[in-house]
């Protein structure tokens, strides 16, 4: 279950970045702190029951991954009420951690681990793993000889066997080539079958109505219903 | 708030693989990262030798100050970058953070632990007889390593946000080395300034390590002292670290 209350967030945007110990005892002696604030949300509200899946649209910038961040605890809001109760897990980019100097079975274990699987799960998903990526013959090759859909897909198949209570997706569905994507989404209908609760970012509304329950509008980091038009 | 610290599946997984990708490739990469510290010690004793004469073991007593010396140096060094060298891990899953420095520690602390196991046929060479203590070496090490570790959480989050930090390190590390008794015997500093020349912990390591190693004897007071001292590091890193990490995911 998700339930955000009045969550904002702003973020500072530096004119001048500032990295240096130097530079930051500088403006702290000179009293210059110039930056301009930027609220990327405003006021959020949004429930998700268990089991339910929602989608999140919306142009570019207006806050959608900056809410997948919030409730995935990546960020934290500067006001509201974030409450997530059950293991997230956040498939904000595909293939975090993969190391291109480890073969691909090697990064299966290194990348369930981080997704928060404990190794006797990812030993018993790996077989599974592979045939979902459709990649049985390439387990033992080095990741740097991979192509980016090969990639793609293992990392997709990782993250998806998790098995999570809530799963919060990013943009991250238009993986592989069209008989893969169906896969992809054939497999979240299965774990929405199943009970896992999702949140679902994506640009495509057609993709959002075959899977979300609800379908949200953000807009410059105010949210609305999607009335679907 | 310590609860990552029973995720031993990441916390190995993420060891073993930063551990392999350390050394791969390379039939000498050990035998490299050894060469530098041994020449190191080389120098240094041929140069202090005659001075500090009256140490007994002279050589010994400079090869093991070293090498206790590089775990704190090296795993500082590189553990300082873990969490901006791996920053798409910080904003991108939801794996606890303190992970990161915890897994580059605990694998430079396992280097740390070979390179002095390598040295001891070189101490048994030169005739010291090393005796039952040194079945303690390894409660020596982990209480070292919780202090490294103490101090990775705490400047992994602050290289977060000062990112010349590497450069003020490098030369409080040059200045370190000079303020423990790797290259002289601690009776040279004048006993008024011995209550502050002690409160640097890792000379209370050395000490523990040569005297296991050379004397073969374990002063049990020092070692609860260290560990009293890394144990509080450790709780001082974890605050500041819970702190500061609240804004990594913005500033990364």
């Amino acid at each position: 279950m998700i339930r955000l209350e009045n969550v904002s967030k702003k973020f500072r945007m530096p004119s001048e970045k500032r990295y240096t110990l130097f530079e930051e005892i500088v403006s702290f002696i000179t009293g210059k702190r110039d930056y301009t604030e930027f609220w990327a949300l405003r006021n959020v509200n949004l429930s998700v029951g268990k089991g339910k899946v929602v989608g999140i649209t919306g142009p570019n910038g207006s806050g959608k991954s900056t809410l997948l961040k919030i409730i995935a605890g990546v960020i934290y809001p500067d006001e509201g009420k974030v409450k997530v109760s059950g293991r997230v897990t956040p498939i904000l980019e595909l293939g975090v951690g993969f190391n291109p100097e480890l073969s691909a079975i090697e990064n299966v274990y290194l990348y369930g681990v981080i997704m928060g699987m404990n190794k006797k799960e990812v030993e018993r998903k790996v077989e599974e793993i592979f045939r979902f990526a459709e990649l049985e013959k390439f387990k033992y090759m080095k990741l740097k000889n991979y192509s980016s859909g090969m990639y793609a897909r293992l990392a997709f198949a990782t993250a998806i066997a998790t098995e999570p209570e809530i799963l919060l997706i990013d943009e991250v569905l238009a993986v592989g080539d069209v008989n893969f994507q169906g896969k992809c989404i054939a497999k979240i209908k299965e774990l929405k079958e199943n009970g896992t609760t999702m949140v679902v970012v994506s640009h495509s509304v057609d993709l959002l109505r075959e899977v979300c329950d609800k379908i949200y509008c953000l807009n410059n980091g105010i949210i609305s219903a999607d009335d679907g038009n | 708030m310590f609860g990552y610290l029973r995720q031993k599946d990441v916390i190995l997984t993420l060891t073993k693989y930063e551990f392999k990708l350390r050394y791969r490739g390379t039939i000498f990469g050990v035998a490299w990262s050894l060469f530098a510290p041994f020449l190191l010690a080389i120098v240094l004793y041929l140069v202090f030798r005659n001075i500090f004469a009256f140490v007994e073991n002279f050589a010994l007593y400079v090869l093991i100050g070293i090498f206790v010396f590089r775990f704190f140096s090296v795993a500082t060094s590189v553990g300082m970058h873990s969490i901006i060298s791996k920053s798409h891990i910080v904003t991108k899953t939801n794996l606890r953070r303190e992970i990161i420095p915890l897994t580059t520690t605990v694998s430079y602390s396992i280097s740390s632990f070979l390179e002095i196991m390598i040295i001891l046929p070189i101490i048994l060479f030169f005739g010291v007889k090393v005796g039952p203590s040194i079945l303690i070496i390894p409660l020596v090490h982990a209480s070292y390593l919780i202090f490294v570790f103490g101090m990775n959480l705490i400047l992994s989050a602050l290289m977060v946000y000062f990112r010349d930090l590497n450069q003020i390190w490098e030369i409080f590390l040059n200045v370190l080395f000079f303020l423990s008794p790797i290259v002289y015997p601690k009776s040279i500093i004048p006993p008024e300034y011995l209550s502050i020349y002690m409160l640097n912990p890792i000379t209370k390591f050395i000490e523990l390590y040569r005297g296991i190693l050379l004397r073969d004897e374990f002063y049990i007071d020092e070692f609860l002292i260290a560990t009293l001292i890394s144990v509080m590091v450790f709780l001082l890193g974890q605050i500041v670290f819970a702190r500061m990490q609240k804004r990594f995911g913005e500033v990364l």
